[in-house]
Protein backbone atom coordinates (compact mmCIF):
# COMPACT_ATOMS: atom_id res chain seq x y z
CA UNK A 1 0.00 0.00 0.00
CA UNK A 2 2.91 2.31 0.69
CA UNK A 3 4.08 1.97 -2.92
CA UNK A 4 0.53 2.55 -4.20
CA UNK A 5 0.37 5.76 -2.22
CA UNK A 6 3.71 6.97 -3.62
CA UNK A 7 2.59 6.08 -7.14
CA UNK A 8 -0.60 8.12 -6.74
CA UNK A 9 1.45 11.05 -5.39
CA UNK A 10 3.62 10.82 -8.48
CA UNK A 11 0.62 10.62 -10.81
CA UNK A 12 -0.98 13.63 -9.15
CA UNK A 13 2.27 15.59 -9.51
CA UNK A 14 2.37 14.77 -13.24
CA UNK A 15 -1.24 15.89 -13.58
CA UNK A 16 -0.35 19.21 -12.00
CA UNK A 17 2.59 19.57 -14.37
CA UNK A 18 0.30 18.90 -17.33
CA UNK A 19 -2.16 21.54 -16.16
CA UNK A 20 0.53 24.13 -15.54
CA UNK A 21 1.29 26.82 -18.07
CA UNK A 22 4.73 28.03 -19.08
CA UNK A 23 7.85 26.49 -20.46
CA UNK A 24 9.36 23.36 -18.90
CA UNK A 25 12.83 23.82 -17.43
CA UNK A 26 15.81 21.47 -17.25
CA UNK A 27 14.56 19.88 -14.03
CA UNK A 28 11.40 18.67 -15.71
CA UNK A 29 13.41 17.17 -18.54
CA UNK A 30 15.61 15.32 -16.04
CA UNK A 31 12.53 14.21 -14.13
CA UNK A 32 11.00 12.62 -17.22
CA UNK A 33 14.30 10.96 -18.06
CA UNK A 34 14.34 9.51 -14.54
CA UNK A 35 10.74 8.34 -14.93
CA UNK A 36 11.63 6.48 -18.11
CA UNK A 37 14.18 4.50 -16.13
CA UNK A 38 11.36 2.95 -14.13
CA UNK A 39 9.78 1.19 -17.08
CA UNK A 40 12.58 0.55 -19.57
CA UNK A 41 13.22 -3.02 -18.46
CA UNK A 42 16.81 -2.32 -17.41
CA UNK A 43 18.28 -3.23 -14.03
CA UNK A 44 19.88 -0.84 -11.50
CA UNK A 45 16.88 1.47 -11.59
CA UNK A 46 17.72 3.41 -8.42
CA UNK A 47 21.23 4.09 -9.71
CA UNK A 48 19.96 5.20 -13.10
CA UNK A 49 17.33 7.47 -11.57
CA UNK A 50 20.08 9.19 -9.58
CA UNK A 51 22.26 9.45 -12.66
CA UNK A 52 19.43 11.11 -14.58
CA UNK A 53 19.70 14.09 -12.22
CA UNK A 54 23.50 14.15 -11.90
CA UNK A 55 26.16 16.29 -13.53
CA UNK A 56 27.99 13.82 -15.83
CA UNK A 57 31.00 16.08 -16.48
CA UNK A 58 34.38 15.56 -14.86
CA UNK A 59 36.12 18.96 -14.99
CA UNK A 60 35.79 21.40 -12.06
CA UNK A 61 33.84 24.59 -12.73
CA UNK A 62 35.79 27.80 -13.29
CA UNK A 63 33.68 29.45 -10.58
CA UNK A 64 30.92 28.30 -8.24
CA UNK A 65 27.62 29.57 -9.71
CA UNK A 66 26.13 30.01 -6.23
CA UNK A 67 25.83 27.86 -3.16
CA UNK A 68 22.72 25.74 -3.50
CA UNK A 69 21.87 22.63 -5.49
CA UNK A 70 18.72 22.79 -7.60
CA UNK A 71 17.86 19.12 -8.01
CA UNK A 72 19.07 18.42 -11.54
CA UNK A 73 22.04 19.20 -13.73
CA UNK A 74 21.48 22.12 -16.08
CA UNK A 75 23.52 21.13 -19.09
CA UNK A 76 23.04 24.55 -20.63
CA UNK A 77 24.81 26.24 -17.73
CA UNK B 1 19.79 2.66 23.36
CA UNK B 2 22.80 4.95 23.77
CA UNK B 3 24.25 6.59 20.68
CA UNK B 4 26.90 9.09 19.61
CA UNK B 5 25.60 11.92 17.43
CA UNK B 6 28.20 12.06 14.65
CA UNK B 7 27.10 15.24 12.87
CA UNK B 8 25.10 18.03 14.48
CA UNK B 9 25.44 21.79 14.09
CA UNK B 10 24.56 22.62 17.68
CA UNK B 11 25.45 26.33 17.42
CA UNK B 12 22.18 26.72 15.52
CA UNK B 13 20.18 24.63 18.01
CA UNK B 14 18.30 25.73 21.10
CA UNK B 15 18.83 24.28 24.58
CA UNK B 16 15.66 22.20 24.27
CA UNK B 17 17.35 20.25 21.47
CA UNK B 18 20.14 19.21 23.83
CA UNK B 19 17.50 18.02 26.27
CA UNK B 20 15.71 16.03 23.58
CA UNK B 21 18.97 14.44 22.41
CA UNK B 22 19.72 13.41 25.97
CA UNK B 23 16.26 11.88 26.41
CA UNK B 24 16.76 9.99 23.13
CA UNK B 25 19.92 8.38 24.52
CA UNK B 26 22.66 10.60 23.10
CA UNK B 27 25.98 9.98 24.87
CA UNK B 28 28.17 12.50 23.02
CA UNK B 29 27.84 14.99 20.17
CA UNK B 30 30.26 15.80 17.33
CA UNK B 31 29.93 19.15 15.57
CA UNK B 32 31.63 19.91 12.24
CA UNK B 33 32.35 23.51 11.29
CA UNK B 34 29.90 24.70 8.65
CA UNK B 35 28.53 27.65 6.72
CA UNK B 36 26.59 30.08 8.90
CA UNK B 37 23.93 30.80 6.26
CA UNK B 38 25.80 33.90 5.17
CA UNK B 39 29.39 34.60 4.08
CA UNK B 40 31.59 35.85 6.90
CA UNK B 41 33.52 38.98 5.95
CA UNK B 42 36.84 38.27 7.66
CA UNK B 43 38.99 35.60 9.25
CA UNK B 44 38.16 37.21 12.58
CA UNK B 45 34.62 35.92 12.25
CA UNK B 46 36.01 32.40 11.97
CA UNK B 47 38.32 32.92 14.95
CA UNK B 48 35.27 33.69 17.05
CA UNK B 49 33.41 30.72 15.54
CA UNK B 50 36.29 28.37 16.41
CA UNK B 51 36.24 29.74 19.96
CA UNK B 52 32.51 29.09 20.05
CA UNK B 53 33.07 25.48 18.93
CA UNK B 54 35.91 24.81 21.36
CA UNK B 55 34.90 26.84 24.42
CA UNK B 56 31.29 27.98 24.50
CA UNK B 57 29.47 25.04 22.92
CA UNK B 58 31.17 22.38 25.11
CA UNK B 59 29.99 24.34 28.15
CA UNK B 60 26.45 24.47 26.80
CA UNK B 61 26.48 20.71 26.15
CA UNK B 62 27.98 20.05 29.59
CA UNK B 63 24.90 21.54 31.22
CA UNK B 64 23.15 18.37 29.99
CA UNK B 65 26.07 16.08 30.80
CA UNK B 66 26.87 15.69 27.11
CA UNK B 67 30.50 15.56 25.97
CA UNK B 68 30.90 17.86 22.94
CA UNK B 69 33.51 17.36 20.19
CA UNK B 70 34.11 19.39 17.04
CA UNK B 71 35.83 19.55 13.66
CA UNK B 72 37.39 22.77 12.35
CA UNK B 73 37.64 24.16 8.81
CA UNK B 74 36.25 26.71 6.42
CA UNK B 75 33.30 24.98 4.80
CA UNK B 76 33.42 24.53 1.00
CA UNK B 77 30.47 26.91 0.72
CA UNK B 78 32.86 29.72 1.69
CA UNK B 79 35.90 28.40 -0.20
CA UNK B 80 35.38 30.47 -3.36
CA UNK B 81 37.25 33.37 -1.74
CA UNK B 82 40.76 31.87 -1.76
CA UNK B 83 42.40 34.66 0.23
CA UNK B 84 39.85 34.48 3.04
CA UNK B 85 40.02 30.67 3.05
CA UNK B 86 43.81 30.70 3.36
CA UNK B 87 43.61 33.16 6.24
CA UNK B 88 41.11 30.92 8.01
CA UNK B 89 43.18 27.77 7.44
CA UNK B 90 46.17 29.57 8.95
CA UNK B 91 44.14 30.08 12.15
CA UNK B 92 43.31 26.42 12.64
CA UNK B 93 46.61 25.01 14.02
CA UNK B 94 46.38 26.98 17.26
CA UNK B 95 43.03 25.32 17.97
CA UNK B 96 44.07 21.73 17.23
CA UNK B 97 45.40 21.06 20.74
CA UNK B 98 42.12 21.97 22.37
CA UNK B 99 40.63 18.91 24.08
CA UNK B 100 37.38 18.64 22.14
CA UNK B 101 38.87 18.99 18.61
CA UNK B 102 38.60 15.80 16.55
CA UNK B 103 40.25 17.03 13.34
CA UNK B 104 39.61 18.95 10.12
CA UNK B 105 36.07 19.10 8.78
CA UNK B 106 33.64 19.14 7.30
CA UNK B 107 35.79 19.67 4.25
CA UNK B 108 35.05 18.66 0.67
CA UNK B 109 33.25 20.31 -2.21
CA UNK B 110 29.94 22.11 -2.73
CA UNK B 111 29.60 23.23 -6.37
CA UNK B 112 32.77 21.49 -7.58
CA UNK B 113 34.67 24.64 -8.51
CA UNK B 114 38.43 25.02 -8.97
CA UNK B 115 38.77 27.24 -5.90
CA UNK B 116 36.85 24.74 -3.78
CA UNK B 117 39.28 22.06 -4.95
CA UNK B 118 42.30 24.21 -4.07
CA UNK B 119 40.97 24.78 -0.56
CA UNK B 120 40.14 21.11 -0.13
CA UNK B 121 43.75 20.27 -1.00
CA UNK B 122 44.98 22.84 1.53
CA UNK B 123 42.76 21.35 4.24
CA UNK B 124 43.97 17.81 3.53
CA UNK B 125 47.54 19.06 3.52
CA UNK B 126 46.95 20.76 6.88
CA UNK B 127 45.46 17.57 8.32
CA UNK B 128 48.38 15.47 7.04
CA UNK B 129 51.01 17.86 8.44
CA UNK B 130 49.34 17.88 11.86
CA UNK B 131 48.36 14.19 11.80
CA UNK B 132 44.67 14.99 12.08
CA UNK B 133 41.64 13.03 10.99
CA UNK B 134 39.39 14.58 8.33
CA UNK B 135 35.62 14.62 8.00
CA UNK B 136 34.49 14.88 4.37
CA UNK B 137 31.30 16.50 3.09
CA UNK B 138 30.08 15.51 -0.36
CA UNK B 139 27.98 17.92 -2.49
CA UNK B 140 24.21 17.76 -2.72
CA UNK B 141 21.88 16.38 -5.40
CA UNK B 142 23.11 16.95 -8.96
CA UNK B 143 26.62 17.80 -7.79
CA UNK B 144 27.16 14.74 -5.58
CA UNK B 145 28.44 12.18 -8.08
CA UNK B 146 30.94 14.49 -9.76
CA UNK B 147 32.01 16.03 -6.46
CA UNK B 148 32.56 12.69 -4.79
CA UNK B 149 34.77 11.57 -7.67
CA UNK B 150 36.78 14.82 -7.53
CA UNK B 151 37.22 14.46 -3.76
CA UNK B 152 38.45 10.88 -4.15
CA UNK B 153 40.91 12.09 -6.80
CA UNK B 154 42.29 14.68 -4.36
CA UNK B 155 42.65 12.10 -1.59
CA UNK B 156 44.42 9.70 -3.96
CA UNK B 157 46.84 12.29 -5.35
CA UNK B 158 50.47 11.13 -4.97
CA UNK B 159 51.85 14.14 -3.10
CA UNK B 160 49.14 13.86 -0.46
CA UNK B 161 49.66 10.12 -0.09
CA UNK B 162 53.32 10.73 0.70
CA UNK B 163 52.34 13.10 3.51
CA UNK B 164 49.64 10.79 4.82
CA UNK B 165 52.15 7.92 5.01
Amino acid sequence: MDMHSKLIDLAAFLDRLNRAEGKADFRQKAFHLALSELTNGKSEKAKNVLLAFSDPTTEPLAKAPGKGAVGAWNGEE
Amino acid sequence: MRYIEPHAHMVSRVMDDYQRMLLAGCAAVCEPAFWAGFDRSSAGGFYDYFCQLTEHEPKRAAKFGLPHFCWLCINPKEAEDIKLAEEVIALIPEFLKRPNVLGIGEIGLNKNSRNELKILEKHVDLAARHKQMILVHTPHLEDKLKGTRLILDVLASPHLLIQLL
